[in-house]
């Protein structure tokens, strides 16, 4: 029998009685070593055994937190990026905010400024909803405007939202007077989005003349600014010359709107009622 | 071959104790890989691999732990004899029954550690109480689903030898 051999036999027979012997005697002597020579134990293995072992796993450990860390910043990322949308939102919306304050106190109404929160998907007409509404002392009827001019009138009022309705919605009549001759005309839409204004046949009216609320049929109190005659419509124009129409020019650009004045009053019919 | 084999399986549990368990671990309650490896490649390979390997194990463990020297290495190579005396080439278990012997071995493992390592009375009694039992649960729940889908004997080696 080789020495090998009786190693072998030594450290298998009786289901590894020897071994186990050596073992438990081999921890006997490391768990009675004292400190010095515990420590020098301790930088032996890890110089030799475990630090290149330690060295992969710290990188394995090293790469999950690179990746947890890269999820955290992603998520910080898109937290960071709408904030900056919304700031350079804020930013754009200051000075149309403070040109139509201006206009509030320049005009010395009472207005109340609104956002657009949705808008009629049509192609024709201009809709939109408000975010004001019967507890904002928002009504039916009210006029709804810009700093540059009229864009419509709160057709249905809900409790904290309103429906406007846009000048050139089909079923919108606007009482107007031309600024110069003081005609009286009626505005109103015409298929394909445009806004036309009907005058006497026979009125003094001509392109470049600007219109204004005449203050008729009370729901828009007289002079508010509408828009100006850009061109004439013969098809508008009526058998018999009794009307002519005229193509206007809003002065505020229906699809360019994004924030709103809502005119507190009531039409004039229903003034002293209580509502 | 038992030996490399078992050798990395043991590897493999001690890279994903260092970095796996460190991601599911529920406060300070921390699952023990090591202790699930060691105890399945003992009962696969015999009480001798499992001495050598829970030897192995503890030494490396020890390394680190400069005033317990010893400590792990006795109580881990003590569990990886005694668990392979229960060795699957002569008795078949079934993965519920590891669970049981994982158990055993566990709270075995850690009673040996405290005692080795002069730890006695109140504070004994606290360890087992605050940090082994809370670990050994996590430690059985992880070790089910590894006996249970990683090594469990095929159907026809459990029955029909």
């Amino acid at each position: 029998m080789s020495i090998i051999d009786w190693f072998i036999r030594f450290f298998t027979v009786a289901k590894g009685l020897g071994s186990l012997i050596l073992c438990v005697v081999s921890c006997g002597i490391l768990l009675s070593l004292k400190a010095p020579e515990r420590q020098t134990f301790h930088d032996v293995m890890i110089s030799t055994f475990l630090y290149p072992a330690q060295a992969i796993l710290s990188r394995l450990n090293r790469t999950i937190r690179v990746f947890k860390e890269n999820d955290e910043l992603k998520e910080q990322n898109t937290s960071l990026r709408l904030e900056n949308d919304y700031l350079i939102q804020a930013i754009k919306e200051l000075p149309r905010v403070e040109q139509m304050e201006a206009f509030g106190a320049r005009s010395g109404l009472k207005l109340k400024m609104a956002q657009i929160s949705a808008e009629d998907p049509g192609r024709y007409s201009n809709n939109w909803v408000i975010n004001l509404g019967r507890e904002d002392s928002v009504d039916v009827n009210m006029p709804v405007m810009t700093a540059l001019g009229l864009v419509g009138r709160t057709a249905k009022s809900y409790h904290s939202h309103s429906l406007v309705q846009g000048l050139s919605d089909p079923n919108s009549k606007v009482s107007v007077l031309c600024n110069r001759s003081r005609v009286n005309g009626m505005l109103e839409s015409w298929p394909g989005g445009k806004l036309l204004v009907r005058f006497p046949a026979d009125a003094d009216v001509a392109k470049g003349d600007t219109l204004v609320t005449s203050g008729m049929g009370g729901v828009y109190p007289k002079g508010l600014m509408v828009g100006m005659v850009v061109d004439d419509h013969q098809d508008a124009s009526e058998s018999g010359d009794i009307l002519k129409g005229l193509v206007v020019k809003p002065f505020q650009n229906p699809y360019l709107v994004e924030e709103v004045f809502v005119l507190i009053r009531h039409d004039s019919w229903t003034v002293g009622l209580e509502k | 071959m038992n030996y490399l084999k078992s050798l990395g399986f043991l590897v493999l549990a001690l890279v994903l104790q260092q970095s796996v368990v460190r991601i599911i671990s529920i406060g300070t309650i921390r699952p023990d890989l090591l202790m699930v490896a060691l105890v399945a490649v003992s009962m696969r390979y015999g009480s001798v691999v499992g001495l050598y390997s829970g030897l192995t194990i503890g030494l490396m463990q020890d390394v680190y732990a400069i005033d317990t020297l010893g400590a792990n290495a006795l109580a881990k190579c003590l569990v990886g004899y005694c668990t392979g005396l229960l060795d699957e080439k002569v008795i078949k278990v079934m993965p519920a029954t590891k669970v049981l012997f994982l158990a055993v071995a566990f709270l075995m493992h850690d009673v040996i550690y405290s005692l080795s390592s002069g730890i006695h009375g109140g504070a004994f009694w606290d360890a087992l109480l605050r940090k082994t039992l809370p670990s050994e649960i996590y430690t059985l729940l992880l070790g089910a689903l590894v006996f249970y889908f990683l090594v469990a004997p095929s159907r026809s080696e459990s029955y029909n030898s």
